[in-house]
């Protein structure tokens, strides 16, 4: 009996040695009970939107992407060192029924997905109405961003405006596209609901009444545009009634207008332009006429790569020299007298010597906060760009101080002019991708040439003139007395350079063909004089910057065979 | 601590019981043809109480028990048992041809190889300590037939090699039954390696899909005898043995010409290139620059690697003990060796039996392993060297002052790998593992044991990293002299201090039954085991930035502006039971049966149980009366097994809904505000892997013991793979549908090893060739497929014949078959054939020409063809081969694979004639001319000077055939040399054996790499398929020198 006894000892622990606690739970979950009931972790929620709603691509990690770069890129505003960095392969890139380059597809359907979910957990929620108002106000403001950003790639989008449970129907599982009228109207219509409920007095960083203004003269603009400029399609995919085109200038203006009389942000000025107008990127918050932006923290590790890439050498401790303003980009900005871009460019034939206080130093205060031009004084020194050094003496430079043979590599063998603006002038030798300088979506400026485009396509011709010349007049540049759509262009792309709008005003104006397709670009190789300091210059072809296609299909970027093949009843972009 | 009070209860109730039993002495003689066979182990039967047998073949035991019999075993001789009946007994030992009694471990269990049913594979301790690793896992290579293994390259730390049984994914990996990594063991610590190909691994259920490695530690030697010390030291001398080679200075500057570059602008001030000589030229002294090679510049020629074991192995009658202490120290081949690992193991396996029937072990193993190094990422590193030009001088004259390498952007990887440059990290880890098991044999019933054992295992992981700022500079003697001819370029990186910790505890009880017994011609195996696990794991990590000094790199005297901290917790549980049956009559017919339960707490409570069974038969056709007699057959078994396993390390709580928190968070207004996001729709019933193999095996042994072979087909089917049902799902949908167990796909294929040994003159001598072969295909696949019926149905079909892996081989790679280069403009004006979309306005002599594979005018995806396999190798083979002669012996071993593609791209791609980055290879500087479209005609293959400054044109970036190799190698994996000293000289120094040797691996290579051969291994290349090859620090060649004593 007693081994029987030992026996059943033996049997006991056997068992209970087989057994764990099995019911772990994860340690990073909160449920879905408690987000309900309470305005923090939905405001949680809203904020996961804010973070991946790419207001701008941001890359510190990834050093090769320069995703942030691409439109400026792809737009021809300016081009990169070299042609494996993915901006220029993305300019290369013909996007065929396989999809668009991976650096300008952008697909919003899982932010938009929980937009709607935040809107229907707040259409049940019993906290403060107050609260509840502004917060589905706000998921509506990012779900109009996000339907704009993909509206402007592929056209009319399938609308998802509720979080449709996995066991819906076929039938409204797979919808077919809306029109691209039907979704601008969409999105103008979150924009008015923003309007309504979102506050006036707003915390830096989030949506507020004002930013919604701004972005529906923005989305207004681009409908309008499509209106009046390209073709109807026979879906209405890919156009928008010319009809309504006067309805969406309306609009346009009467948003930019709401934010430019607002008076809660006007434009910035000060004493000295060429400071005014560059502090108005590298400050950001505290400067009135910001409306909206991303904002930065190098000391809590939310930083980005920008002077990284753009700062010229001699400056900067890793990349840098990165950022190549072509010749023709330049011949867009005025003399401070008013006299045209290109007014000296004819000097540029590799034997005319000149001063370059007049022909670099006196142009239009935006160009000059812009771009680092030839012996800028920048942190107290000069930033070279001379590809070599002429005859014998020992002028020295505009800061005061000697003279190298050559620039560096990097600096003279490429544009001859880099990218300045955005980049704050008292961090000295940052390390490559901790930046914090603020990003800019939406400012005043653009109001300015929103609503005198606007108001020009509507006929409202003064008015037209007062705003370009009121944006003008603020950096102290002559007004015109007659007004142009091209001179709207051109001013939209002087104030808004480097700012990430050129490609997408071409592909709406229409222009990008003639604007784009094929066209040689140039730079320019500067050369001193030792002995005076003057300059020649040549322009020259740099050995990658041509081949840029922009064929009648890319006004519209594919869906792609593996979108498609997810929903029969999507119809892909003509030409693919 | 429950359990523990029941492991107290245990220890209680077995400590009770003992007795005594009178004693009795046998003697006896041992011979083998005719001559006295010294070293047989003589034991008594069921106990371990033994002796062996001297010089003379002498032996003397007294017995411990009445009626019991004799067991005398000898390593190549068959086993006898017999019974005590009288005071002397003397023995004939013959020859085991077979090696049928050679003991096979296998899952919780151990058995002879003639009566094992499944496809396990086995190393002996010999094989392991034949020449030294680094890494324990590179000993496995080339042993077992169908284990795939490669060698990924040879940095100290980060050198294992990927072991694969099948090329199934990683096998599960356990140490003395626990789950533990081998590559950190000493092989001098290892008794044997049994791998698990087939349903023998089902015992190990939801974790054994992958097949099943089992490794068993030493312990006390099987008889009574006095301690054995062993000394086995080494000393090695390693060198690369892949190295590319890139342009002189004056090569590099004449393809800067060549593509309307400029030499001078991509030179220092200092170089000048005459263009008639086509010589670069020192301006100051006016004498031929000939240019730097950064990549020798990088390397030692040898690095010194030193591995000592020192251990002691006995038994007395209560007492077995294995104790050992290893070292390895191994330097890294970078020039200024700031890269160093070492690691100490020190392991104790102690049996003690406390009395007839209870007896007890305390295992208890200790490493610590240390990686010492610059602080530096190897890729980020080699992606740097690669930029290393010509005509910039990797060191300069006065060396205080950082080089760079010429490229645009300021990089230094000579100083990257340097300490007193960019900083240090030290990562250590320690791992400590305590056993203790109490085995009772039932006395009541006979042939019934019970063990009870508890494994501890607690890791640390502690890694700290000295971040630091370094500046680089130019340098140009036109400057001026000293100081002055150098110029600031840029620095790297900034200050910073990180300190990691990771602690690991784990708790592994186990209880199993064990009944063994035999009825005449009957005999019966049963075991059942209960065990479980429980692990938690918590993660701290710590920086700052900017210390105030490096006198004193700790966070505390860092700066408080970017102050970070994490913590992460984890947890996880298995519980199981596990049991067996082995049944076999006459010794011929053999059958086994198991069955495991898992549970985990990875899945929902519902359906947490998972059950594994397998069967397995073998008919041992050579014990039949038909073949028993036969002359030419030794042995013949036919072996089939069946079974489903799992694979549970899939999916964590994806059964569970909710909101995800996440570490990063957004900006409002200067202050962090959290971000949560959804988890996604749940799949409650989301559950594990299930993989079922079938395998049928045939083994023999012919004219005793000349040939031998053994050979198993198998056919694995792996199911229930997660998978995103998404095709039903548009991308509008928004959400991430969960995870669901909807995939299936399948390996087949077999292993063949035979094995040959003869003897010619006084020379005998092995070979054992092994080839095996595997393959998979996807069987289903959760994708979309398109009706092909309807409008669309031919460009439906086009789509699926693309893109659709449902029904196809799972190693196609897609991409254009290309026909050379443009080599004239108007060539390009005339193609009949739009290759960019934009009727070929875009391309420039030099693109390549893509072959339109559908005729439709326009190359797109519908062109894209099969030009490649995977980066797995289909194919696996190699040779053990070794021959003796008196005191000396020479093995070596040949191993090599094929049937896997090899794509070159990055900078050992052919497109890296370069202004600012990768500089060109020598290969790329000598086959850039190509047969004109006439074919006699070299024309100079100018890359177009458009894009040469980055590489690769646009247009010739989506895959094609250009620059992808099926490849295949056969490598000269170790040679070795032993010399056995003269006993009469060991007697006189008092040891008992002296053993040395001279070893060599990775000696020679045949591969058919064509071009790159020798710039880069077939072997790294495989494991890194879609990765950069050219960013891999390279397998080493190594000579050593060992010896063992004993005493």
């Amino acid at each position: 009996m007693i081994k029987m006894k030992k026996l059943t000892y033996l049997l006991i622990v056997l068992f209970a040695f087989g057994c764990a606690d099995l019911d772990l739970s994860p340690t990073d979950m909160i449920s879905e009970e408690a987000v309900k009931k309470d305005p923090q972790l939905v405001e949680a929620f809203l904020t996961k939107i804010y973070a991946s709603a790419v207001f701008e691509p941001n890359e510190v990690s990834g050093m090769n992407g320069q995703e942030r770069l691409t439109d400026a890129v792809v737009g021809g505003e300016y081009t990169l060192m070299a042609p494996w960095q993915n901006a220029v392969k993305a300019s290369y890139d013909i996007p065929t029924t396989s999809g668009a380059h991976n650096n300008l597809n952008r697909w919003h359907y899982g932010n938009i997905r929980s937009c709607n979910e935040i809107i229907e957990i707040l259409n049940d929620a019993s906290f403060d109405p107050q609260i509840i108002k502004q917060q589905i106000a706000e998921a509506k403001f990012l779900r109009a961003w996000m339907y704009l950003d993909m509206a402007k790639r592929y056209g009319g989008m399938p609308l998802e405006l509720t979080a449709k449970p996995i066991d819906s129907s076929v039938e409204k599982l797979m919808i077919p596209r809306s029109t691209l009228q039907a979704t601008y109207d969409q999105i103008i219509s979150d924009l008015d609901a923003g309007i309504l409920d979102l506050p006036v007095q707003v915390i830096y960083g989030k949506a507020s009444k004002w930013a919604a203004h701004a972005l529906k003269s923005r989305a207004a603009l681009y409908a309008a545009r499509i209106a009046k400029y390209h073709p109807q399609s026979s879906n209405g995919f890919t156009s928008i009634p010319l009809g309504s085109a006067s309805s969406y200038y309306a609009m346009a203006l009467a948003s930019a207008n709401a934010v430019i009389d607002g008076g809660k942000h006007p434009l910035h000025s000060g004493s000295n332009n060429v400071t005014a107008f560059g502090e108005i990127f590298y400050k950001v918050k505290g400067i009135s006429e910001v409306i909206f932006s991303e904002e930065y923290n190098t000391a809590l590790g939310k930083t980005h790569a920008w002077s990284g890439y753009a700062l010229p050498d001699g400056f900067k401790a890793g990349w840098g020299s990165n950022m190549h303003m072509y010749l023709a980009s330049e011949a867009r900005f005025e003399y401070q007298d008013g006299s045209a871009g290109d007014t000296h460019h004819a000097k540029f034939d590799n034997k005319t010597w000149f001063d370059i206080e007049e022909v670099v130093y006196k142009r239009d205060p935006r160009y000059l906060a812009s771009i680092f031009t030839p012996e800028e004084v920048f942190q107290g020194r000069e930033v070279w760009f001379h590809d070599n050094s002429v005859g014998t003496g020992d002028k020295l430079g505009r800061a005061g101080n000697a003279v190298p043979k050559r620039a560096p590599g990097r600096n003279r063998n490429r544009g001859g002019r880099l990218i300045q603006k955005r980049i704050h002038p008292d961090v000295e030798f940052p390390a490559f991708g901790t930046d914090d300088v603020d990003y800019i979506v939406l400012r005043t400026g653009e109001m300015y040439l929103n609503a005198s485009e606007a108001a020009f396509e509507t006929g409202e011709i003064t008015q037209a003139k007062d705003r370009l010349n009121a944006l003008r007049a603020r950096v102290d540049m002559p007004a015109k007395n007659t007004v142009t759509l091209d001179l709207i262009k051109n001013e939209r792309f002087v104030e808004l350079y480097a700012e990430n709008h050129r490609y997408w005003d071409l592909r709406t104006w229409k222009d990008a063909e003639a604007e784009l397709h094929l066209v040689t670009k140039f730079g320019t190789k500067w050369y001193r004089r030792k002995s005076d300091g003057m300059y020649k210059a040549k322009k020259w072809k740099w050995n990658f910057s041509q081949n840029t296609p922009f064929l009648p299909k890319m006004y519209w970027l594919p869906y792609g065979t593996d979108k498609l093949a997810d929903n029969p009843n999507l119809v892909e972009n003509p030409g693919y | 601590m429950k359990k523990l009070n029941f492991m107290t209860i245990l220890i209680a109730f077995v400590f009770g019981i003992g007795s005594l039993f009178s004693q009795k002495s046998i003697t006896g003689t041992i011979t083998a043809d005719g001559l006295p066979l010294p070293g047989v182990s003589v034991i008594e039967q069921g106990t371990i109480n033994g002796v062996n047998s001297d010089f003379d073949g002498n032996y003397t035991i007294t017995l411990t028990k009445e009626n019991s019999s004799l067991t005398f075993s000898y390593l190549g001789f068959i086993t006898q048992s017999v019974s005590t009946s009288s005071a002397n007994i003397d023995i004939v030992m013959t020859v085991d041809i077979a090696s049928l009694e050679e003991v096979v471990v296998t899952g919780y269990g151990k058995t002879t190889k003639k009566t094992l049913t499944g496809a396990i594979g086995t190393v002996s301790s010999e094989a392991l300590t034949q020449r030294p690793a680094q890494n324990t896992t590179e000993l496995l290579m080339g042993q077992i037939a169908g284990l795939s293994t490669r060698q990924g390259g040879s940095l100290p730390g980060n050198d294992a090699a990927t072991l694969s049984i099948r090329n199934f994914g990683s096998a599960l990996i356990l140490v003395d039954g626990v789950e533990s990594t081998l590559g950190q063991i000493d092989p001098n610590d290892i008794q044997s390696i049994s791998v698990l190909k087939d349903a023998a691994a089902t015992i190990y259920g939801a974790r054994a899909g992958n097949g099943v490695i089992l490794v068993t530690t030493k312990r006390g030697s099987d008889a009574a005898e006095g301690t054995k010390f062993n000394y086995h030291g080494t000393t090695t001398w390693s060198s690369l043995i892949t190295m590319p080679k890139t342009v002189n200075a004056h090569q590099f500057a004449e393809l800067m010409e060549e593509n309307g570059l400029g030499a001078e602008n991509e030179m220092p001030e200092y170089l000048n290139y005459d263009t008639t000589r086509k010589r670069v030229v020192n301006s100051i002294t006016g004498e031929d620059f000939d240019g730097v090679d950064w990549y020798r510049t990088m390397y030692k020629d040898w690095t010194p690697q030193k591995q000592h074991n020192l251990s002691a192995r006995g038994r007395s009658d209560k007492m077995g003990y294995f104790i050992s202490l290893g070292l390895t120290d191994t330097e890294s081949a970078f020039r200024d060796a700031d890269y160093i690992s070492n690691r100490f193991n020190i392991r104790s396996n102690l049996d003690a039996k406390f009395t007839d029937n209870f007896s007890a072990q305390l295992d208890l193993s200790y490493r610590q392993t240390t990686l010492d190094r610059a602080n530096f990422g190897i890729s980020e590193m080699y992606n740097r060297l690669g930029t290393g030009k010509p005509t910039n001088l990797p060191i300069f004259p006065n060396p205080d002052f950082a080089s760079q390498t010429g490229a645009a952007t300021p990089y230094s990887p000579i100083y990257m790998v340097k300490k007193s440059h960019s900083g240090s990290r030290v990562d250590r880890d320690n791992n400590l593992q305590a056993r203790i098991s109490l085995k009772y044999e039932v006395p009541f019933i006979d042939g019934l044991t019970a063990t009870a054992s508890l494994n501890m295992e607690t890791q640390t992981e502690w890694n700290k990293q000295i971040q630091k700022k370094f500046n680089m500079y130019t340098y140009n003697p036109l400057l001026g002299e000293g100081d002055a001819a150098y110029e600031f370029f840029g620095t790297y990186q900034r200050d910073m201090i990180s300190v990691n910790s990771d602690r690991d505890l784990e708790l592994l009880p186990k209880f199993t039954l064990n009944y063994e017994n035999s009825w005449g011609e009957h005999d019966l195996k049963a075991i059942f085991v209960a065990e479980s696990t429980t692990f938690e794991r918590d993660y701290l990590m710590a920086s700052r930035t900017d210390p105030l000094s490096w006198e004193a790199p700790y966070l505390n005297y860092s700066s408080e502006a970017e102050r970070d901290n994490a913590e992460i917790f984890l947890e996880s549980a298995r519980s199981s039971y596990v049991g067996r049956v082995n049944y076999d009559y006459k010794q011929k017919y053999l059958f086994e049966a198991t069955m495991r339960a898992d549970a985990t707490a990875r899945y929902a409570a519902v359906g947490r149980w998972g059950y594994f069974p397998s069967v397995s038969f073998g008919w041992r056709i050579s014990q039949e009366d038909f073949m028993k007699n036969s002359t030419d057959w030794n042995n013949l078994k036919l072996r089939a097994s069946y079974g489903l396993m799992g694979n549970d390390a899939v999916s964590n709580f994806d059964f569970l809904t909710g909101y995800n928190i996440s570490s990063g968070f957004y900006m409002f207004d200067g202050k962090p505000f959290p971000i949560i996001s959804s988890a996604g729709l749940a799949n409650a019933l989301v559950t594990w892997e299930t993989m079922k193999i079938a395998n049928i095996g045939i083994e023999g042994t012919l004219w005793n013991g000349s040939l031998g072979f053994e050979l198993d087909v198998f056919y694995r089917v792996r199911e229930d793979i997660l998978a995103i049902p998404d095709s039903d799902i548009p991308f509008h949908f928004g959400a991430s549908l969960p995870n669901t167990n909807l995939n299936s796909r399948d390996n087949r294929g077999f292993d063949l090893m035979l094995k040959h040994k003869g003897k010619i003159g006084n020379i005998s001598y092995n070979i054992r060739p092994m080839v095996s072969y595997s393959r998979g295909k996807y069987i289903k696949w959760e994708e979309d497929i398109l009706p092909t019926d309807g409008v669309d149905a031919d460009a439906n079909a086009a789509y699926n014949k693309r893109y659709v892996l449902t029904g196809n081989w799972d190693d196609r790679q897609w991409g254009y078959q290309t026909n050379g280069f443009f080599t004239t403009q108007s060539q390009i004006d005339n193609h009949p054939v739009d290759i960019d979309g934009a009727n070929n306005a875009t391309l420039i002599v030099g693109n390549l020409i893509k072959i339109d594979q559908n005729g439709d005018g326009l190359i797109d995806w519908r062109d894209e063809v099969v030009i490649g396999q995977g980066g797995m190798p289909k194919w696996n083979y190699s040779t053990n081969m070794g021959a003796k002669w008196k005191n000396w012996s020479v093995d070596m071993l040949w191993q090599g694979a094929s049937g896997y593609t090899i794509t070159f791209q990055g900078s050992a791609g052919p497109w890296s004639h370069s202004g600012h980055q990768t500089v060109s290879k020598n290969f790329a500087y000598e086959n850039r001319s190509i047969r004109g479209a006439n074919g006699d005609i070299e024309i100079l293959r100018a890359f177009p000077p458009t894009f040469t400054t980055g590489g690769m044109p646009q247009v010739d970036q989506n895959a094609s055939d250009f620059n992808r190799v099926d490849a295949m190698y056969l490598r000269l994996k170790t040679v070795n040399l032993t010399y056995n000293v003269e006993n009469k000289l060991v007697d006189k120094l008092g040891l008992n054996s002296i053993q040395v040797y001279l070893a060599a691996s990775n000696l020679l290579t045949i591969d058919n790499l064509g071009v790159y051969s020798g710039s880069y291994d077939p072997e790294i290349v495989s494991g890194t398929e879609g990765g950069n090859i050219d960013r891999a620090y390279p397998n080493s060649k190594t000579m050593t020198t060992g010896i063992k004593i004993g005493f």
